[in-house]
């Protein structure tokens, strides 16, 4: 999204300001429909959780504030979850800064290759990464057994269940190094891909200047690169550091109770998602994560002159690199590589076998989970397919109407559509769910009985700053004089919306659409709490679902994991031939 | 095809007063161009005759028919834009053909009319090019093609040789012209280049910060300028500052006083008498450089001294410096067979009364 604030600063700055048209009846209406429709199903369910959150009984209170602080196990909650976030930004830093320096920085031979699997485990979401990890560096996992076989060591180390306990005043904490672990190999792309497009975005003149002062090396690097990379960091950071905060699935997964996530979803499924202790949590989470977008907002907009001025002709500055650089970069990027492809291999493996225990490699293959997948499960594929194709054509609708308003239209309140089709980034889904259930219970869109529904309007919802972003940045693409020249030639508004704006938008919001679809399937929290029947439930609700079952369920949830996974690379690799470009650009979500 | 009348058109934005009571009638079949440095309305104006700009005072008439109210869609203006607005998600033909889409023409009947458009602006066999396939020359053809091929009331033009260089814009500027004399559309042409704006024209409107300066045709446009600004802004100018102390009617003569007690005579312009303060100005090509006390009789005289010798083959340019300091340019035709003056030289600066032109303070 930052990307998207960048670039209407610039338009800000820019003394070629765009030509705005003045408002006609029929933007004007699509205008009030996007701004009510956000209104309705983003602003008002949270609104009612916050109020409801600061008041008993129709008055002013901060008394469920203080229910919650004063019980140990929330306290306990919160302050762990933030640990875990910090902690899993330092570990995402320390993997993906480097990283990104000797992606955009450094030439050696296989950049490519290297450069696409490190950014491999994007395409699944951290909770089924923590299934696969289960078969890789489980108590009986992969990596124990050969340790085990080559007699390195006795008891099986627990990789993902490592936590460091300790207490203040009483209360006790974890760093669970276990979750670090799993959230750092799936996110730190995140970190990864934003920090490399910031350096990449540097002006080389810039560093030239710099160099050609007199400052070299490290120096060179801290007081000039460093700074200027600066902003990319921090909005991977942000987003990290948010998402971690609010992953819910993962903690699941492992089984990890004492996350604010985790609680909030209990406390919330255990009084039918009417605790006034849910909505305070609530309103903590969207506290913190809309503080630090806000933040970040103010931060970059100070930062914007470090972009490469439009026009200037830019000189990649990458070295070739040898011998033991080469080398050192070689062993992290394959020790990298094979840590952030584990889960992957391990959920490939489980979908494909029943017997797999106490051996390294399953002993037999099976398609019987995909049997079970197909027949079981169809309706979670099914539902998964219909709630996102809905998502996908209405958010591609929204998405187009209102960057064409934003972009050309003189609207009052316009600023107000801007933020609020932003805002989807900031607010976590955990939240979006409980005010759903706070806004719509006993109404006739009754999440109990219209998950289907109100499933939906929330992804869409969620996801719709994907088409918003991509549509705005396609409109900025489109020089006025186009519309302006039908305009001339005789082509009313409409006809020349649909006749020449439409066709030169489609092809960047259908992309944005996609993304929208993409991020739809694996989205996990907000269906998890407005899905309470089976039958109305997707993928994601799916692969929890079957974790349950004692017997071969962890085999089946890999199954509609593996599925997952595959439908996801499939559709980002529609995108990036849309887009035309490398996969990496579509990721910055900062 | 109709005469195009602007009547105290006026259009601000904000604060900044863009086009302020603009003036002018353009009549059926004249190309009029709008010049002007950037930043003075001329864009402005256009996009108000276009309809993309609602004037906040003042109206525009297409013959007797007022086009204010009227929104662009329905005006049936056709306008080359500075950058070609060529829509790159269709073919050549496609965007020639879209006006007459829109128009509701038959297949066969807009078939021929893109052909023989095609075949005007020498395009032919290039319809099923996309336009980035095609040079800036030929793009700026096809947003030709584009406006004519509707047959438009009147053609609007912005700045459409602006990005071509420098050789092709001369041979476009006289391909529009040719074309325009043949099709005798009411034209109205934006442009900020003074050398195009005079070869293209058969009426100039200079203006300058919101305002119309002058009205005329080229000739008198350039030989005739009304004020400071229109006189410095089409080609150079020397002004020579000083105070009319005669002033004789009978003869249309101005003798006017300058610094350091030279007197220069010049013609006498109405509304200006003894005292009155005036500039004389005299472009490059009517100052001749005499060494110092050798100018014929019956000529001005200034003395100078050469600062800057500029030697570019058909011309030398002489920057010389007047006892006041002022600058004065003068251009030395066909150098071959004359003496060229150093840097440092001292000179007298020569000019005929009737190559002056008085313009008040």
């Amino acid at each position: 999204m930052v990307s998207i604030w960048i670039e209407r600063l610039r338009l800000k700055l820019s003394k070629r300001r765009p030509k705005l048209e003045t408002l006609d009846w029929g933007s004007f209406m699509v205008f009030a429909m996007a701004l009510g429709l956000l209104l309705f199903f983003m602003v008002y369910p949270i609104v009612l959780v916050v109020v409801d959150a600061f008041q008993v009984e129709g008055v002013f209170s901060l008394h469920h504030f203080t229910v919650f602080w004063s019980n140990r196990f929330y306290r306990t909650g919160l302050i762990n979850s933030l640990i875990l976030a910090s902690l899993s930004v330092v570990a995402t830093t320390v993997v993906g800064v480097p990283l990104a320096y000797i992606m955009v920085r450094y030439d050696f031979p296989g950049k490519k290759p290297f450069s696409i699997l490190s950014i491999i485990p994007m395409i699944v979401p951290p909770f089924v990464g923590a299934l696969g990890l289960r078969w890789v560096l489980g108590k009986a996992g992969m990596v124990n057994l050969l340790l085990q076989d080559f007699n390195l060591i006795k008891e099986p180390i627990p990789f993902l269940f490592y936590r460091i306990p300790f207490s203040i005043f009483g209360t006790p904490f974890d760093f669970h190094l276990g979750m670090v672990l799993i959230e750092a190999l799936h996110l730190y792309p995140i970190v990864y891909l934003n920090t490399a497009a910031a350096l990449a975005n540097i002006d080389p003149s810039l560093e030239e200047q710099a160099e050609n002062l007199g400052a070299s090396g490290f120096k060179l690097f801290r007081t000039v690169t460093l700074p200027l990379m600066q902003p990319g960091y921090i909005a991977g950071a942000v987003l990290v550091f948010i998402w971690v905060l609010t992953d819910l699935g993962t903690p699941l997964i492992i089984g990890y109770h004492h996350l604010i996530a985790h609680q909030l979803f209990s406390v919330a499924l255990a009084s039918y998602y009417q605790s006034p202790t849910a909505y305070v949590m609530c309103v903590i989470v969207t506290v913190i994560s809309l503080s630090l977008v806000a933040l970040y907002r103010r931060y970059i907009g100070r930062r914007e002159y470090a972009k490469i001025q439009a026009g200037t002709a830019v000189s990649r500055r990458t070295t070739r690199i040898h011998s033991l650089k080469l080398i050192v970069c070689y062993l992290f990027l394959t020790l990298l590589i094979l840590a952030a492809l584990s889960p992957h291999i391990g959920i490939f493996l489980a979908a494909f076998t029943r017997e797999w225990s106490r051996t390294v490699l399953p002993s037999s293959y099976t398609l019987e989970n995909f049997a079970l997948v197909f027949s079981g499960g169809l309706d979670y594929i099914k539902n998964s397919f219909l709630y996102c194709s809905v998502v996908f054509f209405t958010n591609v609708f929204l998405g187009a109407a209102i960057g064409y308003i934003l972009v050309r239209k003189r609207i009052p309140g316009k600023e107000t559509l801007d933020y609020l089709s932003m805002l989807p980034l900031a607010i976590p889904g955990l939240v979006i769910g409980i005010g759903y259930w706070r806004a719509w219970l006993g109404t006739p869109l009754d999440p109990f009985y219209m998950a289907a529904i109100v499933l939906t309007i929330s992804l869409t919802m969620r996801r719709l700053p994907f088409t918003v972003r991509a549509a705005y940045a396609g409109m900025l693409q489109i020089p006025t004089e186009y519309e302006e020249a039908s305009l001339n030639l005789g082509a009313p508004r409409w006809r020349t919306f649909l006749s020449i704006t439409l066709p030169l938008l489609l092809a960047s919001v259908i992309a944005g659409g996609i993304l929208s679809f993409t991020y739809a399937m694996l989205e996990v929290s907000t269906t998890l709490i407005l899905v309470a029947k089976g039958e109305q439930a997707t993928m994601t609700w799916g692969i929890f679902h079957y974790s349950n079952d004692p017997r071969h369920g962890w085999n089946v949830s890999s199954a509609m994991g593996a599925l997952l996974i595959l439908f996801v690379a499939l559709s980002l690799a529609i995108v990036s031939k849309v887009f035309g470009k490398q996969m990496g650009a579509l990721f910055r979500v900062g | 095809m109709a005469d195009v009348r602007l009547k105290d058109l006026t259009k601000r934005f904000g604060d900044v007063l863009a086009v302020d009571h603009v003036n002018l009638h353009i009549d059926e079949g004249e190309l009029c161009t709008l010049l002007g440095p950037s930043g003075c309305g001329k864009t402005t104006t256009l996009r108000c005759i276009a309809g993309f700009y609602t004037p906040d005072e003042g109206e525009i008439y297409f013959g007797e028919k007022l086009v204010t109210p009227i929104p662009s869609f329905k005006r049936n203006t056709g306008m080359v834009f500075q950058n070609y607005a060529l829509w790159p998600h269709m073919t050549v033909f496609n965007n020639i053909a879209y006006g007459l889409k829109i128009r509701g023409t038959p297949r066969r009947e807009m078939k021929e009319k893109v052909t023989e458009v095609l075949r005007l602006t020498h395009l032919e066999g290039l319809g099923n090019r996309w336009p980035s396939q095609l040079s800036g020359g030929q793009q700026q053809r096809v947003a030709l093609a584009r406006a004519l091929v509707i047959e438009p009331d009147v053609l609007l033009l912005d700045e459409p040789l602006s990005n071509l260089d420098a050789k092709l814009r001369v041979e476009m500027r006289i391909e529009i012209k040719k074309i325009q004399k043949r099709l005798k559309t009411t034209t109205i042409y934006v442009t900020h280049d003074q050398e195009e704006a005079l070869s293209i024209s058969d009426k100039l409107a200079v203006m300058n910060e919101g305002r119309i300066q002058q009205i005329g045709s080229p000739r008198q446009i350039y030989e005739d300028p009304s004020n400071q600004f229109v006189a410095d802004f089409i080609g150079i100018a020397n002004f020579i500052k000083g105070s009319v102390i005669k002033v004789d009617e009978k003869k249309l003569l101005a003798v006017v006083e300058t610094e350091h007690g030279f007197e220069v005579e010049a013609m006498l312009e109405g509304g200006i008498t003894r005292n009155t303060d005036v500039l004389v100005s005299v472009r490059p090509e009517a100052v001749t450089v005499y060494p110092q006390g050798q100018v014929p009789k019956r000529m001005n005289q200034i003395d100078g001294m050469v600062r800057l010798t500029t030697y570019l083959g058909d011309v030398v340019r002489y920057e010389a410096v007047t006892p006041w300091n002022a600058t004065i340019i003068v251009d030395v035709y066909n150098p071959r067979h004359a003496h060229i003056f150093g840097e440092k030289e001292k000179v007298s600066l020569a000019f005929k009364r009737e190559d002056t032109k008085l313009i008040k303070l």
